[in-house]
This record gives structure tokens, C-alpha cells and sequence, in this order.
């Protein structure tokens, strides 16, 4: 359906924005780019949809090339983080201005625009100018005028950035329910690792031009594969590691901040020294932790310098034992330990991910 | 009680509205006054239509008044016109794109009668232009321009002068549209024509209606530029006024072509905005 190959876009002030960026997405795909600010996420949206022209690399839509096809000539269709709605148009005129355009018959015209309408429950609001609207309305007219032209390929700008967290569960839940009706592709661009996750069947984690990874949400979060994802998608304790010689199964022994500790992966470490993480809520802790005592795999005993109680867990803040300028961090749903006591606890070995070689 | 308080909001609002309405009231009771036969600095004072009808009666004022209809229209809409293409090339900055626009809002330095002066030097029989063509062997002989039948030489300097004017306010009004809006069109289907027409033309029409107004007055009521290239078989309203008060000391009679020249002015602008909106929302449709 779609496929971007190998894209750089280099400005006109000599700014490499992208660095070879690859993007497959089949027909009702939901794909998401998810990085931080600046990273490059609007500059691919564009160039799938047309508005910038890549320095190197190709674009194709059904297998045909359209590199160099202006906007106007590819089916797809913007939702623009601005919204971009045409402030001299009433919601009506919005959403029509696409399929007139393309010279669409008026009965299939005016049938698209009710249907619409009623979608994204704007019936009362057709005959208003766009800035007499709230910003989930806007919002959802954008969405209305993009569908209106029944693209394949829907390009989302940060569409929720600027709605507050109460309507931005309301109309995720609205482009997912609309994404399975219209069996649109989405391209989905957002900086929020957590609404990357809930929608996407695919992510691409991106940073400073480039895809660091990608893969489905439980993959991108259970094995991140550097500490940049792992740190960007929720949260990681990040630790370098040295790797001191395998058991023949699969597990290796690590030498980190934290102690020795047995780590289990089918693939080995890429280095000798290497980053190794795990996600604060994979520790178990041991039997009568608070006294500091216990037994097992992996068995850290780390003195506790804050707690931070969050409501379902409590976040403990830790020392790392062999480097106490390193913090752990631990999600627990037992809550009895305080500050300055010690905390034991277990890191089953195979929630340990060996990450990137350590910078020498 | 109620008296009083509708007394003193009077009272506060008089220092501004007051101001306002002695400014722009005088001027329209004294020119009607004196067309009317009151204000006479010469004879007697009295109320008369005698000056009307004498006046309206005449070739001369309809002439002039057809004539500075016809400059004002003309030179408001060609200033637009050219203004737009260049607002749209300014719109985004480029290299050389700040030195561009201040170069072409220069005219709005120059002081009409200057350039008026310069344009005849250039025109004229023995100037600089017809020096050069028949030097160059272009032409035998030198052709006539100055001071043209049809006013092609004020229309000139009225565009020239006018145009940087309309230039300001059109680009404003261009660079305030976002691109993201633009882009949505040209994603929605919509060429470089289309853009313009249903995005750009109606969102900059209240910069394209003031441009053109002001542009209109200002031509409708020119003194400088016709005495110096205009046609000498006719005359503006406001060369009109000034050739009756000074030829035949008539006062009253030039207090009828002020009027008229007043009523050019509201009645041509608000026609030409009229339109303007008129125009525009037809060309949406399209
Ligand atoms: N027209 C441009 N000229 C030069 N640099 C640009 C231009 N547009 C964007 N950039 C730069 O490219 C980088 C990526 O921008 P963008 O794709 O908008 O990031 P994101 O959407 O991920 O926040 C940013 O550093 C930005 O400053
Ligand atoms: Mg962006």
C-alpha cells in the first residue's frame, strides 16, 4: 500500500532532517511514528503526502511511484496539527471543499457529507464558521474533511496534542473507530509513548532523522533494543554492563551498577560492554524485603531513598548498590518498606535486555 | 435623573465624537452651505439652487466628473492587480526578499509632484525616451505622449504611486494565511488557481477593499498629477473646482463640484467594495 525507501531530506540550509527512513504499511494499517520533538516525524509526513520532495529515496503508493506527484495527484490526506481548517468556510464547506474538488456528483457528494456529519456528531454545527467550534470540534471537522475524500492513506499530525487529556481519550477511541469503518491507512505521528501504544499495530521509533526501531507495541516494549527506546517508551532502569562469560543455555553473567546478575537472551550481547535494562515493574520483590533478607535469582538489596506512592503501585527510588550515584527504580504493589530501610527484590533474568555497546 | 445621566455620558463623549464630527461635519456644511448660496465671501449670502442648476446644466462638470470616475476606478483596480502577484512572490522570505519589498514600497517616498515632474522629463516631446528611440533609430521622429487624450499618463503615476500602498496591505493580509491551510487545500485537490480563488482571494478581501478605497479617493480627488500630464481637454473634479474659484472667483460653483466630488468618493467606494465582495464570492463558486 504504502512505501517509503530510503529517505533523506536534506533543507535548503544544508539541515539533514531525515537519514534514510524506511516505512512499509499495508492496506488498513495503523503505523505509528512516535519520537521526540524535532526529530523529524512532520518532515516524513510530508513527504508522503507530497509537500516536500525527498533529496534521495522513493515514495510509492499501490506500487506506483509518487516521489515526485504533487499532493493534489496522491491518495492521501492530511490532518494537520493546526487543523488548517479554512476559516472563511462554514463546517459544511470544510468538509466539501475535497470531493468538490475532485468533481464529485452532488448526491454522493451531499451523502458523504451527512454521513460525516452524523460520524462525528456535528449535525448542529454545519452552518458555523470553524472559530465558533471548540477544539474537539475542529478537530473532528478536520478529521470529517480528510474523510471526505475517502483517501487510502490518512497522514495524522499530532492530531490530540492540543486537546485536553479528557477529549483526547474521546477522540482516540473516535480515529479508531472511524479507522475500522473507512479501512483507511493510518500514518500516525505522535510524541506520546503512551497513545502510540494503545492504538498502533506498528511503531517506528524515530530519532534525530532516523528509525531506531520498530516493530508492534508489545515488542517495541518488551525488548527495546537500545537504551534511547527503552528509556523514550515508559519506564527503564538503565544500566552498562560487563559481560563476564555465558553458561552455555542462554544466560550470561553480567557485571553492573547493581551487582553481578545473571541475564537470559536468545541473542547474545553485541559487545563485551554493553547497556542492559529492565522496566521497574518486572522486579519481584523478595520475602520480607524490608528487613532486607531473601533468597533467589538475581537477588539486589538496595538501601531506599524515596517512595513515591502513585495510587495502583508505589514507585520506590533506590540506590544501585555497587554505584550508589546510579538510581533503581521499582514498581511495587506492596507498599510496607520505608525510606532508609532496604529494599530486596528480584530481577527475573530473562526481563534483563541487553541493549548497545557502551559508548568507550 | 435619567436626563442627567444621558447628560453626562453626552458630555464625556463629546471631547471624542465631538471632534470627530467638527472635523468631518465643517467641511460637508460649508461646502454644501456654499453651493447652496450661503458663505458668500464676495455679494450677498442668500439660499439659492440657482448654482446647482447652472452647474448641472453645463458639459463641463459631467465631463470632469466621468473623468475622475474613470482615473480613480482604473488606477484603484490596476494597483490591486498588480499588487497581488507580488504580494503572493513576497510571501515567503527569501534571499533578497526584504531588499525586493523595500525597493518596491520606495514610491511611497517620493512626493507625487516629483514624480510627476520626472515622468513628463522622461515623456515629452524632446525627452529622454524619444532622445533615445530616435538616437537608437527606432523611430524617425519623436512621438507625442504627453499629456495623453485618454489620462494613460496620470493612470501611470496613480499606479506607480499606488500600487507599494496596496503592496503593504495585501502582503499582510497574504502571510497572515498559514501554509499548513494552504497545504490543505492542495492536498484536497485544489491547483495553484483554485488555491487562490477559494482560499486566498477571500481571505484577504478586507485588505483588497480597503486597498482599493483608499486608492480610489485619493485618484478621484487628484489635483497634481493631472495638472501636470493630464489631458488638457478635460479637467478633474478637483482641477474643476479650483479653475471655478479661480477663473470667474466662483465659490458657490466650486461648492457644487466639492459636493459632487464627495459624493464620487462615498458612493464609488462603497460600489467598488460592494462589488469586490460580489466578485469574489462568485469566483468561489466557480
Ligand atoms: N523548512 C525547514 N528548513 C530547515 N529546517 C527545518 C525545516 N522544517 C523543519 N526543519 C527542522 O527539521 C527538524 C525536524 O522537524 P520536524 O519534522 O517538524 O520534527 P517533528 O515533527 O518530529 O517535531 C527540526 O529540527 C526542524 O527544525
Ligand atoms: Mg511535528
Amino acid at each position: 500500500m504504502l512505501r517509503v525507501d530510503d529517505v533523506t531530506k536534506t533543507f535548503e540550509d544544508g539541515f539533514r532532517a531525515l537519514k534514510g527512513v524506511s516505512l512499509n504499511a499495508g492496506r488498513g494499517d495503523f503505523v505509528t511514528l512516535l519520537g521526540p520533538s524535532g526529530c523529524g516525524k512532520t518532515t516524513l509526513l510530508k513527504v508522503v503526502a507530497g509537500f516536500l520532495t525527498p533529496t534521495e529515496g522513493t515514495v510509492s503508493i499501490d506500487g506506483a511511484d509518487v516521489t515526485r506527484e504533487p499532493p493534489e495527484r496522491r491518495d492521501t490526506a492530511m490532518c494537520f496539527q493546526s487543523y488548517a481548517l479554512f476559516p472563511h468556510m462554514t463546517v459544511a464547506q470544510n468538509i466539501e471543499f475535497g470531493p468538490r474538488q475532485n468533481r464529485v456528483a452532488k448526491d454522493e457528494r451531499l451523502a458523504r457529507l451527512n454521513a460525516l456529519l452524523t460520524q462525528v456528531d456535528l449535525e448542529a454545527h454545519q452552518h458555523k464558521l470553524p472559530n465558533a467550534l471548540s477544539g474537539g470540534q475542529q478537530q473532528r471537522v478536520a478529521l470529517a474533511r480528510a474523510l471526505a475524500m475517502r483517501p487510502g492513506i490518512v497522514l495524522f499530525d499530532e492530531p490530540l496534542s492540543n486537546l485536553d487529556a479528557k477529549l483526547r481519550d474521546q477522540v482516540r477511541i473516535e480515529i479508531r473507530a472511524l479507522q475500522r469503518e473507512h479501512g483507511f491507512t493510518a500514518i500516525y505521528v505522535t510524541h506520546d509513548q503512551a497513545e502510540a501504544l494503545a492504538m498502533s499495530d506498528h511503531v517506528l521509533v524515530m530519532r534525530e532523522g532516523a528509525v531506531e526501531q520498530e516493530g508492534a507495541p508489545e515488542e517495541i516494549y518488551t525488548a527495546p533494543r537500545t537504551s534511547f527506546v527503552a528509556d523514550f517508551i515508559g519506564a527503564a532502569n538503565l544500566l552498562t554492563g560487563t559481560v563476564l562469560g555465558e553458561d552455555g543455555q542462554g544466560r550470561w553473567q553480567v557485571q553492573t551498577e547493581m551487582g553481578t546478575v545473571k541475564v537470559a537472551s536468545d541473542e547474545p550481547p553485541v559487545a563485551p560492554s554493553v547497556h542492559v535494562s529492565w522496566r521497574p515493574e518486572d522486579a519481584v520483590l523478595a520475602n520480607g524485603s524490608a528487613n532486607g533478607s531473601g533468597t533467589g535469582e538475581n537477588l539486589i538489596q538496595a538501601p531506599i531513598v524515596a517512595r513515591v506512592y502513585q495510587g495502583s503501585f508505589t514507585e520506590y527510588v533506590l540506590d544501585a548498590p555497587e554505584r550508589p550515584a546510579v538510581s533503581l527504580r521499582v514498581h511495587a504493589t506492596q507498599f510496607g518498606a520505608r525510606e532508609g530501610e532496604t529494599l530486596a527484590f528480584h530481577v527475573p533474568p530473562d526481563r534483563l535486555r541487553f541493549l548497545e555497546q557502551v559508548a568507550s | 435623573m435619567r436626563l442627567r445621566r444621558a447628560g453626562l455620558i453626552l458630555l464625556l463623549l463629546l471631547p471624542g465624537l465631538g471632534l470627530i464630527l467638527v472635523l468631518i461635519g465643517s467641511v460637508i456644511v460649508m461646502a454644501f452651505g456654499q453651493s447652496v448660496g450661503y458663505f458668500a465671501l464676495t455679494g450677498e449670502s442668500g439660499f439659492s439652487w440657482e448654482h446647482w442648476r447652472e452647474q448641472l446644466d453645463g458639459r463641463l462638470l459631467w465631463r470632469s466628473f466621468q473623468y475622475s470616475a474613470y482615473i480613480a476606478t482604473t488606477s484603484s483596480i490596476l494597483s490591486v492587480l498588480l499588487a497581488y502577484p507580488i504580494a503572493m512572490w513576497l510571501r515567503r522570505p527569501f534571499r533578497g526578499s526584504l531588499f525586493a519589498g523595500a525597493l518596491l514600497k520606495a514610491p511611497l517616498l517620493v512626493p507625487g509632484l516629483v514624480a510627476a515632474f520626472l515622468f513628463i522629463n522622461v515623456i515629452s516631446f524632446h525627452g529622454f525616451f524619444n532622445e533615445l528611440m530616435v538616437w537608437l533609430g527606432i523611430i524617425d521622429r519623436p512621438i507625442r505622449m504627453q499629456n495623453d487624450r485618454n489620462g494613460y499618463g496620470v493612470i501611470f503615476l496613480q499606479v506607480w504611486k499606488n500600487m507599494p500602498f496596496a503592496l503593504l496591505l495585501l502582503t499582510g493580509s497574504v502571510q497572515a494565511i498559514s501554509d499548513d491551510v494552504l497545504n490543505a487545500a492542495r492536498d484536497m485537490g485544489a491547483g495553484s488557481i483554485a488555491r487562490f480563488r477559494k482560499v486566498i482571494l477571500p481571505l484577504t478581501v478586507p485588505a483588497m477593499q480597503a486597498a482599493l478605497v483608499i486608492i480610489f479617493i485619493g485618484a478621484a480627488g487628484d489635483f497634481s498629477f493631472q495638472a501636470v500630464a493630464g489631458p488638457t481637454q478635460v479637467n478633474s473634479m478637483a482641477q474643476l473646482m479650483v479653475r471655478l474659484k479661480g477663473e470667474f472667483g466662483g465659490y458657490h460653483e466650486a461648492g457644487v463640484v466639492a459636493v459632487l466630488l464627495m459624493a464620487l468618493a462615498l458612493f464609488g467606494s462603497v460600489a467598488l467594495a460592494g462589488l469586490t465582495r460580489f466578485a469574489v464570492r462568485a469566483g468561489m463558486k466557480v
